[in-house]
């Protein structure tokens, strides 16, 4: 299986973010489409609203490429609903991701601080 | 929730992809926009502002959708991008004429002349396997879905997902089997001192039999494929129309 490779492109920071939103959550089990929305903006006090128009090209988007996998569950007579959990494959890249958006964050705050001094 | 159809219908005609995709992505939606209501109604809104919220939640941008079509879209739709309508007709019918020719021709010319499975040696029987399971699989899949009408979604695509192993298997051990053979050809000329190229000819008949049976069995496994995505595909969009027709 072929190593996931994350590089994090400044011109695609949105991207990047719902990506590194949605995997953070998967993290902790699976869940519905619905659910990744209302929990990144309950654990974010609100300061991220993802709007479905947004998640749902990201989580096909991840799901095509094998980060994470999506499945049917029954919910119901005649309901069924889409659940979305993290891969192995996903696992790997959500943890380079945290290595970017930690040298991100690194390289923005060196140049915030010369403003400071 | 009139409003949550509207939109379900209003996604419909701006996603441009083939059906059994677009009734994937409606039903996603459809099942958000109901646990978003319901969530939204525990939270102690009112019908109206928990199917407002919902709506306004899963609506789709124009980018977004962009987007969505996009990732959706097969290698084969990208390249149709670049032909015209009437040119996209064209190629297709001439592809698919053209194949047909092409097995029609292979398949019918090794049939008509000797026994197919006696000429493609030992590699044809577990292409033989592969057929009967796959035929196996399609009659018990028919009876589920035709017969027992049993159409609950957890079940739905996993056999497809069997038949698409099945035609995986089958290329690889034809391949493996062609191969082999023309390894064990190319190895029989080159023997003794005295090497002859003639001395492969039973070894490509071989082949030439193997790829037959390994091609005819594919059609089968695909044929049976093509047929049950279908029906898969009709169940989503009745279970869809469903949802679409709200009160």
């Amino acid at each position: 299986m072929s190593q996931p490779r994350f590089q994090l492109e400044p011109q695609n920071l949105a991207r990047h973010l719902h990506e590194a939103l949605i995997l953070a959550v998967l993290a902790g089990g699976p869940r519905h489409g619905y659910q990744l929305a209302l929990e990144i903006e309950q654990r974010s006090e609100g300061f991220f609203s993802l709007n479905h128009g947004t998640l749902y090209p990201t989580l096909h988007k991840l799901e095509k490429s094998g980060y994470i996998q999506g499945a049917w569950s029954a919910e119901g007579p005649g309901r069924r609903r889409r659940q979305y959990l993290l891969t192995r494959k996903g696992r790997q890249y959500a943890a380079q991701q945290l290595g970017g958006w930690k040298l991100f964050a690194q390289r923005l705050f060196d140049i915030l601080g010369e403003v400071a001094r | 929730m009139n409003a949550c159809a509207d939109l379900l219908r209003r996604t419909r005609e701006r996603l441009d992809l083939p059906p059994q995709t677009k009734a994937r992505i409606l039903l996603e939606i459809a099942a958000d926009l109901e646990g978003l209501y319901s969530a939204y109604r525990a939270q102690g809104a009112t019908h109206e502002e928990a199917e407002q919220r919902a709506v306004a939640t899963c609506d789709l941008s124009e980018t977004a959708l962009a987007e969505l079509i996009d990732v959706h879209r097969s290698w084969y739709a990208k390249l149709m991008d670049h032909l015209s309508e009437r040119g996209q007709a064209r190629w297709e019918r001439g592809m698919l004429a053209l194949l047909l020719v092409f097995i029609a021709a292979t398949a019918g010319a090794q049939l008509a002349r000797e026994p197919l499975l006696a000429d493609a040696g030992p590699w044809a029987w577990p292409l033989v396997g592969i057929a009967l399971a796959a035929a196996g699989l399609g009659l018990q899949q028919a009876h589920k879905l035709w017969v027992r009408q049993d159409h609950r979604p957890q079940g739905l695509r996993a056999p497809l997902l069997g038949l698409f192993g099945l035609a995986g298997g089958d290329l690889l051990i034809g391949l493996g089997g062609v191969a082999h053979g023309l390894m064990a050809g190319v190895a029989g000329a080159l023997a003794g001192p005295d090497a002859s190229a003639w001395r492969a000819v039973p070894a490509l008949r071989e082949c030439a039999a193997l790829v037959t049976v390994c091609l005819l069995v594919f059609i089968l496994v695909a044929l049976i494929g093509f047929l049950l995505l279908r029906r898969v595909a009709r169940i989503e969009q009745a279970e869809l129309a469903t949802r679409i027709a709200w009160p």
